[in-house]
């Protein structure tokens, strides 16, 4: 007898308006199975942003259900790492980068000290994002797509099993950006990755999958099999 | 007879030392805090209202440093309140404690015998008038800001320097942020004693700003921020000690001259750099 496992993220019919009743989304339906890269696009205002607030549970559906690694928002989303479009970190911490990669590690025992297994996890997300060398250096003394790496490694030292980014490349140059989407691409074949990107042409070759949002969601046509043939994620609404 | 002879042969003059290092360590530790996380002006409107706390201790014929401390706490959950749950109004209520704690302080006082003696004492600082007892409670409160600092250093920084992330970590943000503003209120009554509530800031900020001419990092600063309190404090009581100058006063100029020279070295430093960097083709 087969054993079919819930899906890592589930979307029915979800819709959301601020309190102002202007609705922002609406009938959103999506359903992903496999880890991939999976870019998010669409103008402005078109409720990116806000889909990936959902998800994170930053913010609550006004109609509909997000269904989460099997459970509830609220039951999983310690399960997720998130990096806001706008980062909240004090530009000018005075911590390392190493102390605030370790902040990753807060969590369930957060009065507790680091242990051996902490530091491990640490050297671990330093390495994924390619900043170990930049450790004892403060945010201040960090490029934009240095400090963007150091968010997300942040964010892995969770030990996530998703990963939610708000325009990650936003403010990095092309090649910045290009560096960053092909650590994520790396990424993603383990880890399920949901980017919110105004920039489908920089994304494109490193998504697994594309999605459109204008208030309601779609998958783009424009899919890429050869580069990215395991792509198979489904979307309800068109 | 020189400074040093004299702080070798009365033991008042080396209460007195100990006094002032005592809260040297208490501005080297909390000062690059307030500073980092630019909370300066909450700071001293915690100082300022210790002033009503005095006051009315004073009147009531309760000790001085009881209402110091009840004040300073009662500031700090206050602005705590008002900065995790109504800040829109957490200046105004800033400047109402600032002001308010004064008008409080300085009406207690008028009450009480002694008034234009307390209340300049308290204002500019007592310092070589501090006993062993007083040191003993500085060391003691010192320790226990250490101590606090040192239980919640980890989950403390990233409340305050990126408290959503820290509470999308499941970290008590409010808890952890009020705690650090007692804190805050604790260092802030032991360098009341020393230079008065009208400095009290000057020690906050002064030798943290000279701290950070060298350091980025927070454990370094806190270092680098202590010793250039212990130093000013040395040098203030020294020239205190050989010109009968203010000895609190004194202190604050020693700290801010420590600051201007830190500037002018960093400015010498960069300048060296720029001569000696190769010159591109």
């Amino acid at each position: 007898m087969a054993i079919t496992s819930p899906p890592l993220l589930r979307l029915e019919k979800v819709a959301f308006s601020y309190a102002d009743g202007a609705p922002v989304l609406r009938d959103v339906s999506y359903r992903l199975d496999a880890p991939r890269l999976v870019a998010i696009s669409g103008p402005n205002g078109g409720g990116k942003s806000t889909l990936l607030r959902l998800i994170a549970g930053l913010l609550t559906p006004t109609r509909g259900d997000i269904q989460l690694l099997g459970g509830s928002i609220r039951q999983q989303r310690h399960r997720l790492g998130y990096v806001a479009q706008y980062p909240t970190l004090q530009a000018d911490a005075p911590l390392s980068v190493r102390d605030i990669v370790a902040q990753g590690c807060l969590g369930a025992r957060w009065w507790q000290r680091l242990d051996q297994a902490d530091h491990a996890r640490v050297d671990e997300a330093l390495a994924t994002l390619n900043i170990a060398d930049l450790q004892r250096r403060t945010p201040r003394a960090l490029s934009g797509g240095q400090r963007q790496r150091m968010l997300i490694a942040r964010a892995l030292a969770a030990r996530p099993e998703m990963l939610l980014l708000d325009e990650p490349c936003a403010h990095l140059d092309h090649e910045s950006g290009d560096g960053l989407l092909t650590t994520l691409a790396a990424l993603a074949t383990r880890l399920p990755i949901l980017m919110v990107t105004h920039d489908l042409e920089q994304a494109w070759p490193h998504a697994g999958e594309l999605l459109h949002v204008d208030r309601c969601l779609s998958r783009r046509s424009l899919t890429l099999p050869d580069i990215h043939p395991t792509a198979h994620g489904e979307a309800a609404h068109q | 007879m020189t400074f040093l002879h004299a702080l070798w042969h009365y033991p008042f003059l080396q209460i007195v030392m100990l006094a002032g290092l005592a809260s040297a360590v208490a501005s080297g530790v909390v000062g690059p805090l307030v500073v980092s996380r630019r909370i300066a002006f909450m700071a001293g409107g915690i100082a300022h209202s210790v002033l009503g706390g005095l006051g009315i201790a004073h009147w009531l014929g309760a000790p001085p440093l009881l209402g110091a401390l009840l004040a300073a706490v009662v500031s700090a959950l206050l602005i705590a309140f008002a900065s995790l749950r109504a800040r829109e109004n957490e200046d105004m209520l800033i400047g109402a404690l600032w002001a308010v704690g004064m008008a409080i302080g300085i009406i207690a006082l008028a009450q009480a015998p002694g008034y234009s003696v307390n209340l300049m004492s308290y204002l500019l600082g007592s310092l070589m008038m501090a006993t062993r007892d007083q040191v003993v409670l500085m060391l003691g409160l010192n320790a226990l800001m250490l101590g606090l600092l040192w239980l919640s250093y980890r989950p403390l920084m990233a409340t305050l320097f990126d408290p959503e992330f820290a509470a999308l970590r499941g970290v008590p943000t409010g808890l952890l942020y009020s705690g650090f503003l007692v804190v805050v209120a604790l260092a802030v009554v032991v360098l009341v004693y020393t230079v008065g509530l009208v400095m009290v800031m000057a020690l906050v900020t002064l030798p943290a700003a000279t701290a950070r001419l060298g350091t980025a990092r927070l454990p370094a600063m806190m270092l680098a921020a202590s010793g250039a309190a212990m130093l000013a404090v040395v040098l203030g009581l020294a020239v205190a000690y050989a010109g009968d100058t203010p000895a609190g006063a004194t202190i604050v100029l020693c700290a801010a001259l420590l600051y201007l020279a830190g500037l002018l070295i960093r400015h010498l430093a960069q300048r060296q750099r720029r001569h000696t960097q190769p010159k591109g083709p």
